[in-house]
């Protein structure tokens, strides 16, 4: 079977976000080696690979968490240098903060720039509304579900108004359905805001139904094994063929899938 | 779908009748507590000779009047006096100790050898060589009183900044916060449960070298030093009547007061 | 059996029994005595063996203070104890049977002030702060009943503190108390170490009997001639202190002084010297009299006014001078 895809931009020279030669050793244990590309501004951008293969650890290092051992990251062509609320990251463990409610989560961000009671009041009350949240404002963390609490994480990040989104495996803890309902929302916020997102997962499928552009790494050390367009018009369809075909092409990459057969993508052949 | 008709029903309508019923149940080994020392006391009082171990009737007795004194008045508020400066400078100690214990890699590693070496000494240990620097009266006392009671408070403290989920700070840093706000929004709220555990130990060991100390000298007033001076002088009755108040002083200051606080403070938890 | 051995068995029996019985009619009794020096003949009395010598097979404990002491005599755990007399009223006050059967010492506390506070007189120490010994004990309430008194002043207008001898002195030397009521050989270490005054001894001024026998009700019923023998032992040992007061220091040193000599102003002071001068400000005697009997009465007195007995006890009922009169007489 032959797939026909669009030679879109697949390396450096990104306009929002350009990750240099990037390198992060542990000591004697090299965890990153010598990674680059670049994110457009507006992209949908995700990553996926095994564990171990350092994609959380690429994510804190361009939200500034963390320092490389060599390279760079450069963001606005400002070097990344420490965090930011503007480029703003999502955990895969909520992280709320038992001791505040909802409402008082979602106002970290805002009592941190040290905006008014009667601001902050307006502001989160109508992110809460967006969400669907507003009911549980005065609510504490641990009277609430795994989807609501993820949706208040995503809040309190957006609260800040960041360009750009960093997300680590935000759905990983969730059960199946709420996941699905999740993604759907990430990617209807994705449209409406225009924000550059930067998405790390495990799970091809979710990689595939979001982003623009799926980075492929390989463990031990980290390194990018390919970086594959995925020019599907949204919205997607969970199901349909193609997704799956690029599935197949992904998990091969990933050596994962017993191989039944080839596929050509922009003149090179993969096994699928 | 079959309904359910086990155990989980009863439960149900178990929980439907009166708190007031729960309340008392909970109450209910405290009292039987209460009852077999009184009762342990009460046995050994007839068994041994009056002059030893005088009855709980007498020392109650006994003790109504002494309430009616001024001086014992006098002699408990000090004790009192010197308790709450003593715990509350020792929380405030030990909290700082602490939270910076926490932040300050070199700091912890300090306060951690400094702690466990002093830690070996019993604090009224202390008070001999305290009554010769620091003279006699309160400040020996309230001395050993801080370092009775903040260690706990520190180790507590320490532990929990240490504890503190990463993922948490890291939430904050992104959000911008400076050093100061790292500490207000996410080390301090972290820690307050530890503070509060931390107060309760330390409050016993408080309570304890507070007593102690006053019987060691180097004062004249005190409760420590009423059950002191009646032991001198062969009034059991007087002794017993003072183990009394310091037995349900210190239940009541940690039910009524500390529990409290703590309720207060861990709200949320309680929701 | 060969010729030898027959001869010599018989005899190595006899040795044997002869021993036992010697070893086997020592009597075995519990002392107790307070580590001060008033208290010194009992220490003399177990290190020259004078117990020994009455057949005594003496269990000597050492007391940090009376009111402790006088706890193991009324719990049956000592047989004897020699400590300050009001223990035993305060004890039969409460119904403890116990009995004074003897004395060891008089009274000897001195108020001692340092120069450079202004006192020359016991009034003059209202609104100062004075060391004391243990609160309750014999000490304490010839202090307040008596010394204060005898000045119009009552424990509200001096500070009075309580602790051990000892850290009364540091505290003394480093200033943070105006006077201190001392007895030896702390008295006598003072006043080589520091510019001090004694303002007052209550010895001089106002005898009364302080280091007293005291033995349960128990003893006397079932082994009185067991309290003989710690009266008779006692007296040997105070004879001995009066006769030979060189070496009675030599052996009272270690106990009383075991920092050894003192290091003041330049010059060394000898722990001899300390325990001579001791042995001298202190009277030591093993009769009561009945004058002693009378300041006992008064010192009751005293208990009630200070509130510390409910009632007076009468001294008759707490003192049994039967093996005093015998030892007095010359009985062997």
């Amino acid at each position: 079977m032959e797939i026909r895809v669009n030679a879109a931009s697949g390396n450096g020279l990104g306009k929002k976000i350009n990750v240099e030669d990037l390198t992060l050793d542990y000591g004697p244990l090299r965890v990153i080696d010598h990674v680059g590309f670049g994110v457009q501004e507006g992209e949908f951008l995700a990553v996926v690979g095994p564990s171990g293969c350092g994609k959380s650890t690429l994510l804190r290092i361009m939200a500034g968490l963390v320092g490389p051992t060599g390279g760079r990251v450069l963001i606005d062509g400002v070097e990344v240098l420490g965090p930011n609320p503007r480029r703003n990251l999502v955990f895969q463990d909520h992280a709320l903060y038992p001791w505040r409610t909802v409402f008082q989560n979602v106002a970290l961000g805002l009592e941190i720039q040290g905006q008014s009671p009667a601001q902050i009041r307006k502001r989160v009350g109508d992110l809460l509304a967006a969400v669907g949240l507003e009911a549980f404002a005065a609510y504490y963390p641990h009277q609430l579900s795994g989807g609501q609490r993820q949706r208040a994480a995503f809040t309190r990040v957006l609260a800040v108004d960041p360009d750009v989104l960093f997300l680590d495996e935000p759905f990983g803890a969730l059960d199946a359905i709420t996941r699905l309902i999740l993604q759907d929302e990430l990617l209807q916020l994705w449209v409406d805001s225009g924000k550059t997102v930067v998405l790390v997962t495990h799970d091809v499928e979710e990689a595939l139904l979001l982003a623009d552009r799926v980075i492929i790494m390989s463990p031990l050390p980290g390194r990018i094994r390919e970086i594959l367009p995925v020019p599907e018009k949204r919205p997607r369809d969970r199901g349909s063929a193609t997704l799956a075909s690029f599935k197949r092409i992904i998990l091969g990459i990933l050596g994962l899938e017993p191989v039944i057969g080839k596929a050509t993508l922009r003149g090179r052949d993969f096994s699928i | 779908m079959a309904e359910r008709t086990g155990p989980g029903s009863t439960v149900a309508r178990r929980s439907a009748s009166s708190a007031w019923q729960v309340r008392a149940a909970r109450a209910i080994p405290y009292a039987v507590a209460f009852l077999t020392i009184l009762g342990g006391w009460q046995v050994a009082a007839l068994l041994l000779p009056a002059y030893l171990i005088p009855s709980p009737g007498r020392v109650m007795l006994r003790l109504s009047q002494e309430l009616r004194r001024e001086a014992f008045l006098v002699t408990i508020g000090r004790s009192f006096v010197r308790l709450s400066i003593g715990f509350v400078l020792a929380c405030l100690l030990g909290l700082v100790m602490g939270l910076v214990s926490g932040i300050w890699a070199f700091f912890r590693r300090y306060a951690r050898t400094l702690v466990s070496i002093l830690q070996s000494v019993p604090p009224i240990a202390w008070v001999p060589l305290f009554i010769i620097l620091f003279g006699f009266g309160d400040y020996p006392i309230i001395l050993v009183i801080i370092i009775a009671a903040f260690f706990p408070m520190t180790v507590s403290v320490m532990n929990a900044v240490e504890q503190v989920d990463v993922l948490r700070v890291d939430v904050a840093r992104l959000l911008g916060a400076n050093r100061r706000q790292l500490i207000t929004k996410v080390y301090a709220p972290e820690v307050i449960p530890a503070i509060v555990t931390g107060a309760q130990v330390g409050f016993g060991n408080a309570w304890r070298s507070l007593i102690a100390a006053e019987m060691v000298g180097g004062v004249n007033v005190g409760l420590g030093w009423f059950i002191n001076f009646a032991g001198e002088v062969a009034d059991m009755v007087a002794v017993l009547a003072g183990i009394f108040v310091i037995g349900s002083c210190s239940a009541l200051l940690d039910g009524l007061i500390l529990e409290r606080i703590k309720r207060r403070l861990l709200r949320w938890k309680y929701v | 059996m060969n010729a030898t051995v027959q001869r010599v068995l018989p005899l190595a029996v006899g040795i044997v029994v002869f021993a036992g019985v010697t070893i086997a009619s020592a009597e075995k009794i519990r002392i107790g005595y307070v580590h001060v020096f008033d208290d010194a003949p009992v220490v003399i009395a177990r290190d020259k063996g004078f117990f020994a010598s009455e057949g005594l097979e003496a269990e000597v404990t050492m007391f940090t203070s009376g009111p402790t002491l006088v706890k193991g005599l009324v719990t049956d755990q000592l047989d004897a104890g020699i400590l300050g007399f009001t223990n035993a009223i305060t004890w039969a006050a409460q119904g403890a049977d116990l009995k004074i059967i003897g004395k060891v010492q008089e009274g000897y506390h001195a108020l001692i002030v340092r120069n450079d506070r202004g006192i020359r007189e016991l009034r003059d120490l209202k609104g100062k702060t004075l060391a004391s010994q243990a609160a309750g004990s014999t000490a304490d309430i010839v202090l307040k009943g008596v010394v204060l008194k005898s000045a119009g002043l009552t424990d509200k207008d001096v500070q009075i503190l309580y602790t051990s001898p000892s850290t009364a002195l540091a505290s003394l030397r480093a200033g943070r108390v105006d006077a201190a009521f001392l007895f030896e050989p702390y008295d006598s270490i003072v006043r080589e170490v520091l510019p001090v005054t004694e303002i007052y001894e209550v010895g001089k001024r106002w005898p009364f009997p302080c280091m007293v026998v005291i033995v349960p009700g128990k003893l006397i019923a079932e082994r009185p001639a067991a309290v003989r023998k710690v009266l008779a032992s006692l007296k040997r040992s105070i004879e001995f202190m009066k006769a030979s007061p060189v070496e009675a220091s030599r052996l009272l040193a270690p106990a009383f002084m075991p920092e050894g000599d003192l290091l003041a102003e330049g010059r060394t002071v000898t722990s001899q010297e300390i325990m001579m001068k001791s042995l001298k400000s202190n009277i030591f005697d093993w009769r009561l009299t009945p004058a002693d009997l009378k300041r006992m009465q008064e010192l009751s007195a005293v208990m009630k006014e200070l509130e510390i007995l409910k009632q007076e006890v009468p001294i008759s009922s707490v003192v049994d001078l039967r093996w005093q009169n015998e030892l007095d007489q010359g009985r062997p």
